[in-house]
């Protein structure tokens, strides 16, 4: 009988072994597919950035640059065309390495991951992107409610930040097919909640400020402008 | 009686302009109706004078019912203002490249910028512009306004001082919109406007003037401005007018690191009356404090990414300071103003948040002010420390330009 089971299980281990050679054909040339695609890209990308900046592209696009370095502070626009042309390259060769490795295993938990790296790749981008978002709009908020002397300001920018990483969470683990119901049922259930209570809150804490506000609003509208001097001329 | 030409352009090269001796240019959307009251003003000048400005539909029209009442001749031309350049009440730098280029054309000997709200187009403003030109005394006239302690308080705080400091030479409104311009000077000053760079910003016309060392002098002129920027809020005025000096600063760099102590101008002119302001005139620096006070608790974040550790230590010890004794030391905002410049520089963060975070700090500095003001000292005497400190200060900006990373006390 020991001899039996110790039969058996040689035989499953060397099944097992020569599964795993099968894939190392595939892996190899996924593996070269992503380095060469890579320095391709590389290559590809320092001479757009030579060619771009012996151009004056920057210079060239005046004002237009202008909402690329809102977003991204660090990047000029050569910048980001080069390292956009880099990353297309490598997810090309990620794409063609993929390809290559399903051609060469039969595997079905290959084929598997196979199809759900795109997802993987699409949800990446999209936690990234609200990460950038995220940060951008909260350090906005934060610096317009201080100029707005907002004495709430730091909140106000936390909230920003924490409503753009849910919704881009939410996005991303719907993208990802991750307990789909839940997530937008949860989703629902917050974001709702919080429309309800900033309602509430405006609505029953704040009737009189509001009303106050609107009042004064309509008021500069329909009384015609003081012209007293200001005592303060900036420029 | 004296006559008025309304030119309009017409595509004939065959018939060349005639010349003329004075070029007034005005750099943004006139009044068809205020520009023809103003020339009539110019009646028995026996100059040969060219008013020159960006032509708008059915204004040449305008100007031709008039009627004749001046002695000069209207130029309008066709200048297409870049849709998403500079704001139009600073003028943009196509429309002086154009008005440059006009009267270059035209063969003036001097050419006259007046801001569109044509208060200096008058006999004796544009004259007392003028006058150095044609004497030969400089290539450049920048005006002196007369002006209180509240007033140009960007001008005071940031512009007049950087440029004294890094460009050494001390001018009191570097962004007059009222300047003159000799022959020598205007295809440089022309040139300059014309680059893609340069397209995007203002014109500073002192500091092309050092970069081609071009002489330049100051006229007291009897004029007064309305504010331009009613109702502007501050972050979107500072983002107009001191992202731009800071573009210009990282453009400069290799000239004003060469540049060492500051020099005066010839100035001429009468001198207005004294600048002091009435008692019980000056702004309530309370709220001016309380914003400064505000963006202590709130923008350390920000202030961090900009500002090196004992800036932001001195700066959290004046927010501690009673609103009696709030004072803030002309080197922290010295080197407030140059961190500022070289975060614009180094994209530390988006532009547009740079500038917004600097807000509270430059409201800080006005309450400062005020409270000083308040307390009797004399804002001129304040100013001249201000501007020395900047001097003072500059190798700190130097040294933090050329190693950011290295030198950061």
């Amino acid at each position: 009988m020991w001899n039996q089971v110790g039969h058996t299980l040689s035989n499953s281990m060397a099944q097992a072994m020569g599964r795993f050679a099968s894939l190392l054909p595939g892996i190899l040339a996924f593996l070269l597919a992503v380095i060469l695609f890579s320095l391709i890209g590389l290559l590809l990308s320092w001479a757009l950035r030579r060619i771009l900046i012996s151009v004056h592209f920057d210079e060239r696009l005046g004002r237009g640059t202008e909402a690329v370095t809102e977003w991204s502070p660090r990047q000029t626009p050569t910048g980001l065309a080069a390292r956009l042309v880099f990353w297309i390259f490598v997810v090309i060769g990620i794409a063609v390495g993929a390809d290559a490795f399903g051609a060469s295993s039969q595997s079905a938990i290959a084929v598997g991951l196979l199809g759900y790296l795109p997802k993987l790749i699409g949800a990446s981008v999209i936690l990234l992107v609200g990460n950038i978002v995220a940060r951008f709009m909260s350090r906005g908020v934060l610096i317009g409610a201080v100029n707005m002397n907002l004495q709430y300001a730091r909140l106000l920018s936390l909230g920003v930040k924490w409503m753009v990483l849910a919704l881009t969470t939410a996005m991303a683990l719907d993208h990802l097919q991750i307990g789909e119901k839940i997530v937008d049922l949860a989703f629902g259930i917050l974001f709702g909640g919080i429309v309800l209570s900033l309602s509430l809150a405006v609505g029953l804490g704040s009737r009189e400020l509001v009303s106050r506000s609107i009042e004064r609003e309509t008021s500069r509208v329909t009384a015609p402008p003081a012209h007293e001097e200001e005592p303060l001329r900036h420029f | 009686m004296a006559k008025v030409e309304v030119e309009q352009e017409t595509g004939d090269v065959s018939r060349p302009a005639p010349p003329a001796e004075l070029v007034v240019g005005i750099p943004g959307l006139v009044d068809a109706v205020q520009l023809r009251t103003a020339a009539a003003q110019w009646t028995g000048s026996s100059r040969a004078i060219a008013v020159v400005f960006p032509r708008v539909p059915g204004m040449s029209d305008a100007l031709e019912t008039l009627g004749e009442s001046g002695e000069v001749r209207l130029v309008a031309r066709e200048i297409s203002a870049a849709a998403n350049a500079t704001v139009s009440w600073l003028g943009q730098p196509v429309v002086y490249a154009a008005l440059l280029a006009e009267a270059e054309s035209l063969g003036a000997s001097a050419c006259v910028i007046l801001n569109p709200d044509l208060a200096a187009f008058t006999p004796a403003a544009v004259d007392a512009l003028a006058r150095p030109i044609r004497e030969r005394e400089c290539d450049l006239t920048m005006p002196l306004y007369r002006a209180g302690p509240f007033d140009g308080l960007i001008n005071q705080a940031i512009l007049a001082p950087m440029t004294r400091a890094l460009y050494g030479m001390r001018v009191r409104y570097p962004l007059a919109q009222d300047f003159a311009v000799s022959a020598e000077f205007l295809p440089g000053l022309r040139q300059s406007v014309s680059t893609p760079a340069a397209g995007q910003g203002l014109l500073w016309p002192a500091t092309e003037a050092v970069l081609r060392e071009k002489k330049v002098c100051q006229v007291y002129l009897p004029v007064h401005h309305e504010y331009a920027a009613v109702g502007m809020d501050l972050p979107a005025l500072l983002q107009q007018i001191v992202a731009p000096l800071f573009a210009d600063v990282e453009r400069h760099a290799s000239l004003w690191q060469r540049v060492r102590n500051s020099h005066s101008t010839t100035e001429s002119g009468a001198e207005p009356m004294s600048d002091e302001t009435p008692a019980g005139n000056s702004p309530d620096p309370r709220p001016m404090v309380e914003a400064f006070q505000l963006g202590q608790r709130n923008l350390q974040e920000v202030w961090s990414l900009v500002l090196p550790p004992v800036t932001l230590l001195e700066l959290k010890k004046l927010s501690r300071q009673p609103l009696e004794s709030f004072r803030m030391p002309d080197t922290l905002w010295t080197r407030v103003v140059y961190d500022f410049a070289l975060a614009y520089r180094l994209r530390t963060l988006s532009r547009g948040h740079l500038l917004g975070a600097m807000a509270p700090l430059y409201l800080g500095w006005v309450g400062s002010r005020a409270l000083e003001v308040e307390s009797g000292v004399p804002a001129g005497q304040r100013q001249e420390q201000l501007d020395r400190a900047f001097e003072q200060n500059k190798p700190y900006l130097v040294q933090r330009w050329r190693w950011p990373d290295r030198f950061n006390p």
